[in-house]
This record gives C-alpha cells, structure tokens and sequence, in this order.
C-alpha cells in the first residue's frame, strides 16, 4: 500500500481499466494534437485572415464535396484540372501571335462545376484572346474572344450567356433534338451526345491564342477547370475549405468548454462553501443572490448580451462565466458544505485555531473537489455546445473560424437543401466525438471517484 | 506548593435552545497543577464535553452565558479577546484530543502536514521546519517515520488516534485534554494508547484534563477525579480514595455499575433518566434518582462540603 496508489497517477491507471475511458482519452488526446497544430500551423490572425479573405482561395471549387467521397460512392466526381503553361510564338501570315495549347484527360462520371481562365498580361496595349475547346470526338468548340487588358484579367468562361445560348444550339443540332434537360456551358462541353446526360470521356484540348506580339515572357495563362470535390474536408460556398474552421474550431470549442466548466464549477464550489461555512448574513446575500440568478433565464440574456455588443469569444467566455457562477449547483454543494461543516474534523481544526480562510480552502473544498470533478469533464460538452449554438444563431465571435459558424453557414445557404451534407456532418461529428469523448471520461471517473457507482 | 497550572471558578456556560436555556455548565470549579492528570466522570450530557469546550474557547454560535474565572498559567483567559486567545494559550498553554477522534483528521491532509499544523499556525514556521518537527513528533507516539506521506484513511484506528494526539502535543503546550481519547477502539489499543500517555506524562510533565464515561480507563491515569452531574462536579476528590470509597450517592452508583474481573459482583444501574439541563430538578440535582433522599434535598441545594480534603456536594455529610 502506498499513497501514489491514490494520487494522479493511480487514478489514471485505474481511468484506464474502462474501455470508454480509453476510447474518450484517446479522442481527447487527438483533439488536442489538433488544436496544437491549428494554433501552431495557422496563427490567428492568418486563420481570420484567410476566413475572411474570400479571393484567397479563387482557384478552389465552390460548394465542392470532400475528395474521399470518391471512395464511398461508385460515381466519380472530379477534381478540379489546373492546366498553365508558356506559350508559344508562331508567325501567322506575316502576324506573330502567342499561342498556348492545353491537353488534358477527363475521366469522371460527373460534369466539372465551373471554368476560369486566369490572364496575366504585362503588354501595355490591349489585345484579343481567342479561344476554343477541342472534343475528343473531334468537335471543335470556340469559346469567344476576349479583350485582355494589362494586369490580371480573369474570365468567367462557364458564365457568359451568349456563349451558353450559341452551345445550346450546338447541342440541340449534334443530337438532332431538344435534350430534356437544361444545358448550361460546362455541362455542354463535356456532354456525350447520346441524349442522355453524360460525360464523354477522353482527352481535351483548350487552346487560347493571344493576338500580340509580344513575348512568352509577357503573358501567362492558368485554365483552371473547377471539379466537385476538394480536399480533405471540402469547400464552402466562398470556396474556402472547411478544414480551416474545422481545426480552429477544435482549440476554440476545447478552450472554452474546458475553461467555462473548470472556472464555474470551482467558483460555484467556493461560493457555496463560503456560503455554508460562514452562515448568517453571508449566506443569506449569497443565498437570495443564487436564487435571482437562477430565475434569471439563462440563454436568452446570453443571446440578448451577444446581439447588443456583438463580443468576441473571450468576452462571451467571461459573460456565460458570470451568469453561471450562481448557479442551481451552488444549492446542491451548499448541503454538501453544510454537512462536512459539521464533521469532527472540522471542530478539531477550529480547536486548534486554523482560521476560516484556511478551513473553507484547506479542509472543506479539497473534500469536496472528488465528487465535483467529474462534474466539470460532464459540463465541457455543455459549454461546447453553447458556443456552437449561439455561433449557430449568428451571435458568436464575429472573426474567428468555429464548428458552429460553419453550421450557421451551412443553414444559410441551404447546405442540406442543396445536398450539401459534408458540410453539416462534419461539424457535428466533431461536436459529438467531443462531447462523447468528455462524457465518457467524466462517467469513469464518476464510477472511480464515487464508489457507490462501482461495478463490483 | 506552587500555584496551580489550571484554576477554574465559578465557570458557567449556557445555551439558547428552542425550548429555553440550556446549563450545560453550571458553577464548576477545581485546581489542576502541574503534571497532575484530573479525570472528569459522568454520563453522557452531564457537561463533560462543555466544560472541556470552555476551557479551549470552542463555544458555539449559541451561547447565552459564558462567565467565570479560568486561570491557565496565571493568566486569566474568560476575559481575554479572540485573538489573544489565539496568540497566546490555544495550542501554546492548553490543547485537545477530541472526542471521535478516529473523524478528527483531515481527510485530504497527509498525516505529517496535519500534525505540522498547529506548528504552523501557532509558531509560524515555514511548512519544511514544521514538518520536521512533526516527524519527531510522530515517531515520539509510536508511528514508523514513513508514515508521515499517507493520508488518515490509510491508518488504522489506534494509528489515527496516535496521530491525534501527536497533533495536540506538537507544540509543547502544559495542559492537554483528552476528551474521550480512545472510545471507539478495541481494548487492547486502548491500553497502549494508556500506556503511551503515560509515558509521555512521566518524560514531559504534561498536565492531562481526562473526560471519559469508563470510569476503569479514568482509574488508569487520574490523580484526581472530578465527577460531574447534570452540569456540576458532584464530587472532586484524589483519585485513590475515590476509587476506594466514593462519597456521593451518584458516585457510589457509578462504582457500583463498572464490572470487576475477580469479584462476583451484582452490577446494579441507575433508575430514572438524566435530568433535563433545561429545567433541573430544585434542590439537590440528584434527588429523583437518589436512594437516600430527604427532605431537605428537595428543598435546597447543598453546598460544596469538604470531607478530609474529598469534596462532595450532598447533604449525607452536611
């Protein structure tokens, strides 16, 4: 028998003889990997920064799913195609021109979701881009000629209307009827005209030809063809992939539930002892003090606070603190205090003169901290949860990336409506792995710390 | 012969109670000198405990009356403020061992830390001086030095109790009270824990206050015996004589109640109740239960009479 059998180092030991437990530290501990990368890999300001800068992430899809997709569903959805390169300078009766010529395969079952191309001129005159698209079948497509200007142009290609009528015609003409469905411009370029809505796969060719004189130096091209899938996680509707907000959101959610929890319950701890111990007047303030707090409604004062100052997540932190602190758990603890006020112990103390201060923080709280603990683990998924939901009604930090602004993004833009269902459940499932993971713990220890609770 | 450690006059202590007042202590007085231990007798609420409460100041919230003289080393305490009381005779002149002993340890404190308490509340040493004192201490009551890092769950009862009373004697005070110091363990750690007060007297001159029902275990250590009944000491007299041959009705029923090995003795009990310290009995407090009353008993109190240095307050001897 020796008393590191009781301290730290034995509870975790014992902690780990649950399989849940282990199952939810292992969570945790991954969580907290995350968290360390986010905050190491992509400081804050850069994460707002990126959050907020929506040309940042121009070159990726828009509402596009996770590429992992790919795997679970046997329709391929195709990634996005980056084609760039210089190009070439060729004499055509007597006029040099610059022509860039991009091959490349397309073998995805589904249509790609948009095309840009990306100009970047150094030429001080102005001058056209023509363009066209050549089909494996051989069908040459000319996609319209643009007045590029010195700079950065950037052409919406999959977004002009005359170009999507003259395709429709194009279509309807190949196929010798109206198909019966809508054509838009990528779906047209990639159609196999038998009618139905496929892909023709095989191997494109775009070709721009810049009508200038100038050197390959002076003008770069980038062809981007937007896929459907993205990345690990996939993309918003501003093209910014949800994984930033995922891994920020994994520091924000830990920190807050952690610290909400940890600070509430020890203050409520402390003020219900202080409450106890002391008696009289000090009781009855702190007493009535509990009871006004807790008629006080908690999340609409919250939601009230948060829509008039619009207050950042540490603000908010402090505020739910402040409302918590004189919660209904102060009653409950108060009666535990009341009745380890009365023990031996405590008389023996006052006999030999310990003061009020040393036996409220010295002899009454550490014998109430075991039960309380895992308390505190079971009330972080609360304050998590807190957090997401009012980051989900639009009243969490205004800058920072969280689980539960990408919610709110999502409803706003119909996510599920629209199919989007990576973007609600991945949020989600980190918001359950978390709470699951602390609820797991908190239940062993509760079993640990709480012998009535032990199997035998 | 010089003056004594402990000197207690006409010491009264009240409660308020829903019913009415409650005289826990009502007029008791003796003298305690050095290195003299003084057993307190009696049933259970007949004071014992309140008398103990006065002399360390542990009074509740709900005192109505708290008078009378206690002189502890010269010093008279009634008086003194709370902070003085603090400073200068809690744990420093006079200490306890409490009742129920085996609940009196912090739980959440290693045994070591909770013996160097008083040290460090009262002599204001750094925790790391403290603890090396309370080691010596430890070792002193008959505990292996090791066992200064476990928590009291981890000790038995005797070992706990051990531990106590290390704590009341750490800071070197004159007067220590024992307030039922080994009720709730078996006998054989009794008469160790006997053994090592004992001992501890002899090699410190501890003055001891004794408060116990066993009036066998108070025969162990006391030089006097003070035996109380429905708040006053009925009987105060050497502990050879009083063992031999008490004078008060109440003691000799007492006696006559605690079993001997070699005799074939008829245990005989009290009847009637304890009296209510609300409302005590006129006269004489015994009286109801008395098997010598008289009339003047149920009249008048008796005075305190003094029978060849045995003091008894009863009309027998009047």
């Amino acid at each position: 028998m020796s008393s590191t059998e009781f301290g730290l180092k034995g509870t975790v030991r014992e902690l780990l003889r649950y399989k849940g437990a282990v199952l939810g530290l292992t969570i945790i501990i991954i969580l907290v990997f995350i968290s360390i990368y986010a905050v190491v890999a992509i400081p804050y300001d850069k994460a707002v920064e990126q959050w907020r800068e929506s040309e940042y992430w121009i070159k990726n899809p828009k509402n596009a799913a996770p590429e992992w997709i790919n795997y679970i569903s046997d329709k391929k959805l195709p990634k996005s195609i980056y084609l760039s390169g210089e190009g070439k300078v060729v004499k055509d009766e007597g006029r040099s021109k610059l022509v860039f010529e991009y091959n490349f395969g397309y073998y995805y079952d589904d249509f790609p979701s948009e095309i840009i191309l990306f100009v970047n001129s150094n030429v001080t005159k102005s001058f056209y881009l023509k363009t066209s698209f050549l089909r494996p079948d051989g069908d040459l497509i000319f996609l319209g000629k643009y007045k590029i200007k010195k700079g950065e142009n950037r052409i919406y290609v999959t977004n002009k209307l005359d170009l999507e009528a003259s395709l429709e015609k194009h279509v309807e003409e190949r196929l010798g009827a109206k198909p019966n469905f809508s054509i838009t411009i990528e779906k047209a370029l990639f159609l196999a005209y038998t009618g139905k809505q496929e892909v023709l796969k095989g191997d494109y060719e775009i070709k721009l030809e810049a009508l200038t004189n100038a050197t390959s130096k002076d003008v770069n091209c980038e062809v981007v063809i937007y896929g459907k899938v993205h990345g690990l996680t996939g993309t918003d509707h501003l093209r910014r992939p949800l994984s930033i907000a995922l891994i920020w959101g994994t520091p924000v959610a830990l920190s807050f539930g952690i610290t909400a929890a940890t600070l509430i319950v020890l203050m409520q701890l402390i003020i219900a002892t202080i409450s106890a111990w002391f008696g009289g007047r000090v009781d009855m303030v702190l007493q009535r003090v509990t009871e006004v707090y807790m008629v006080l409604p908690f999340l609409p004062t919250l939601i009230m606070i948060s829509l008039f100052y619009r207050i950042s997540i540490w603000t908010l932190l402090l505020v739910v603190i402040a409302l918590s602190i004189f919660g209904a758990n102060v009653k409950t603890m108060r009666a535990l205090a009341m009745q380890i006020k009365t023990y031996p112990y405590i008389e023996a103390a006052q006999a030999y003169g310990a003061s009020s201060l040393r036996i409220v923080f010295l002899y009454m709280i550490p014998k109430m901290l075991p039960p309380v603990i895992p308390s505190i683990i079971l009330s972080v998924p609360d304050f998590v949860f807190l957090e997401a939901v009012l980051s989900f009604f639009g009243l969490g930090d205004p800058l920072l990336p969280t689980w539960g602004k990408l919610l709110h993004d999502a409803l706003e833009n119909g996510a599920l409506y629209k199919g989007l269902y990576y973007w609600v459940l991945e949020p989600s499932a980190l918001l359950v792995l978390t709470a699951f993971s602390f609820a797991q713990i908190g239940l062993a220890l509760d079993k640990i710390v709480n012998p009535r609770l032990r199997e035998i | 012969m010089s003056l004594p450690i402990l000197s207690v006059r006409g010491l009264k202590l009240y409660y308020r109670s829903r019913k009415g007042i409650v005289r826990a202590v009502d007029d008791v007085g003796f003298d305690l000198n050095r290195g003299e231990t003084l057993a307190i007798v009696g049933e259970s609420g007949c004071g014992k405990s309140s008398t103990a409460r006065c002399l360390i100041r542990l009074l509740p919230r709900n005192v109505e009356k708290f008078s009378g003289n206690i002189t502890i080393d010269g010093i008279e305490v009634v008086s003194l403020r709370d902070e003085d009381f603090n400073s200068k005779i809690r744990w420093k002149k006079i200490s306890m061992v409490f009742q129920g002993a085996l609940n009196a340890l912090n739980p959440v404190l290693k045994v070591g830390d909770q013996v160097a308490e008083p040290l460090i509340l009262h002599k204001k040493m750094s925790k790391r001086e403290a603890l090396e004192i309370a080691k010596k201490m430890i070792k002193a009551v008959g505990i292996p030095e090791n066992f200064v890092n476990r928590y009291p769950f981890e000790l038995s009862g005797g070992m706990r109790q051990r531990v106590v009373i290390a704590m009341s004697l750490v800071t070197d005070p004159e007067i220590i009270i024992l307030d039922e110091p080994t009720s709730a363990l078996d006998v054989i750690t009794q008469a160790n824990i006997m053994n090592m007060l004992k001992r501890l007297k002899a090699e410190k001159k501890f003055s001891y206050i004794l408060i116990t029902h066993d009036i066998g275990l108070s025969s162990e250590l006391a030089d006097k015996v003070a035996t109380m009944y429905a708040g006053q000491i009925v009987e105060l007299s050497r502990a050879d004589e009083f063992y031999k041959e008490p004078l008060h009705p109440y003691a000799k029923s007492l006696m006559a109640s605690v079993p001997t090995l070699r005799e074939d003795k008829e245990l005989r009990s009290l009847p009637g109740e304890p009296p209510s310290l609300i409302d005590p009995p006129k006269g004489c407090r015994f009286h109801p239960r008395c098997p010598y009353v008289r009339d003047i008993c149920r009249e008048k109190e008796p005075p305190s009479i003094d029978v060849n240095g045995h003091i008894v307050k009863c009309w027998l001897y009047g």
